[in-house]
């Protein structure tokens, strides 16, 4: 996602571009993207676990479901109202 | 967010996430993934991955079903079934394509409308038919030959679809009326005055000329005379009333003259009585000036 490489070479112009960690982003109460997902833990309309190479997140809101999901990204719709580095 | 080409697949699996991510790390992305159940989940693929899918699951205690297809995928495989209908539809296309240069109708249009026969002969002459091809020189050149219609100040030749569209428009101006080849008297009267410019006079003053008798016609080499005859007229004209008056009389005078075509000399009138209706007979003089191929009408 062109998006992070530019928000990326703003904070950290000599820094890694190929930051393989977490990365998302998030749209009120419509969707979020998350990048680089290795899998996903449990998934239900109010919860999802995702883990990655750097961590797991917990996703929380409502109506949550996967859009898409492939190549390492996936795009949840639904209204997302926490998100959560719980390792 | 679905797939153009795609499929519903529902996967029965004590655990769906892990399903998804089995698909995931063999690279099949997977869209609007909906769980139905607690071991059920529905979710659309590329179609072009089912085989895959179902190779991947072969084997493991993941159950993979077809649900449907979806996106343009239904109709091309509804399509497929029915081969008959691309062909006809290439066939279809293919023949609007080719006979996109033929005319298969020509329709006229304007005031000038009446000179369809002759349009149509100007047209066939110039190559534009039914079922010919038709080609834009051929319809400048009946252009040009359509304009020479009479009375004919616009025409035009175009293509439309498979319609030709031939417009013809008339001068809006009264035209030129057609040259006489004699001067005939409407009515009977005597001559009083002969005027021939162009042509043979038939009559001499004094003559007493009865109604259709040809007055002046042409003469060798003159195919139109030009002429004038002035003739002095009688009519009469029987007035009935219910009473023996001015007024009455006032009234046959006028009627009189609507029979008259000309300029009056003398006007009388007689009254008689017949049972109880006063008849007036009305005696007019007039005078009738007659022309051919001159600036005042003929007759």
């Amino acid at each position: 996602m062109r998006l992070f490489e530019e928000i990326a070479g703003k904070i950290d112009p000599y820094g890694d571009l190929a930051f393989g960690g977490i990365r998302y982003v998030i749209v009120s109460g419509r969707s979020g993207y998350f990048e680089n997902v290795k899998a996903i833990g449990a998934l239900s309309s109010e919860s999802a676990e995702l883990f990655f190479r750097g961590g797991t997140l917990r996703v929380e809101g409502e109506k949550i479901a996967v859009m898409k999901y492939g190549g390492g990204d996936l795009v949840l719709s639904g209204n997302i109202l926490k998100v959560e580095k719980i390792g | 967010m679905k797939p153009l080409f795609g499929c519903l697949i529902e996967i029965e699996t004590l655990a769906p996430p892990r399903a998804l991510d089995k698909l995931a790390r063999a690279g099949v992305f997977m869209y609007e993934v909906r769980q139905i159940g607690k071991t059920r989940v529905r979710l659309y693929v590329k179609s072009k991955e089912i085989q895959k899918i179902f190779a991947i699951f072969s084997g493991s205690c993941y159950t993979v079903r077809v649900i449907r297809e979806s996106g343009l995928k239904r109709p091309l495989t509804f399509l497929k079934k029915r081969p008959g209908i691309i062909v006809g539809a290439a066939l279809f296309f293919a023949s609007c394509f080719l006979s996109a240069p033929f005319v298969l109708k020509i329709e006229y249009v304007g005031t000038g409308s009446h000179y369809a026969r002759e349009a149509e002969e100007i047209l066939h002459d110039s190559g534009i038919s039914i079922f010919a091809p038709f080609d834009k020189e051929r319809a400048e050149q009946a252009e040009r030959r359509l304009s020479l219609l009479p009375s004919v100040s616009f025409c035009s030749v175009e293509k439309s679809g498979y319609v030709v569209m031939v417009t013809l428009e008339e001068n809006a101006e009264t035209p030129l009326p057609e040259r006489e080849t004699s001067l005939v008297s409407p009515v009977e009267g005597k001559v009083e005055d002969i005027i021939v410019l162009r042509g043979q006079a038939l009559v001499a003053e004094g003559d007493v000329v009865e109604a259709g008798q040809t007055l002046v016609s042409g003469a060798e080499n003159v195919a139109f005379p030009v002429a004038r005859v002035e003739l002095l007229c009688t009519s009469v004209f029987e007035y009935i009333s219910q009473e023996e008056s001015d007024e009455a009389k006032k009234e046959a005078f006028a009627g009189a003259l609507l029979y008259i075509d000309g300029e009056v000399i003398t006007q009388s009138a007689e009254v008689r009585h017949e049972e109880d209706k006063f008849i007036y007979t009305v005696h007019t003089e007039y005078r009738r000036v007659l022309t051919v191929n001159l600036a005042a009408s003929n007759g």
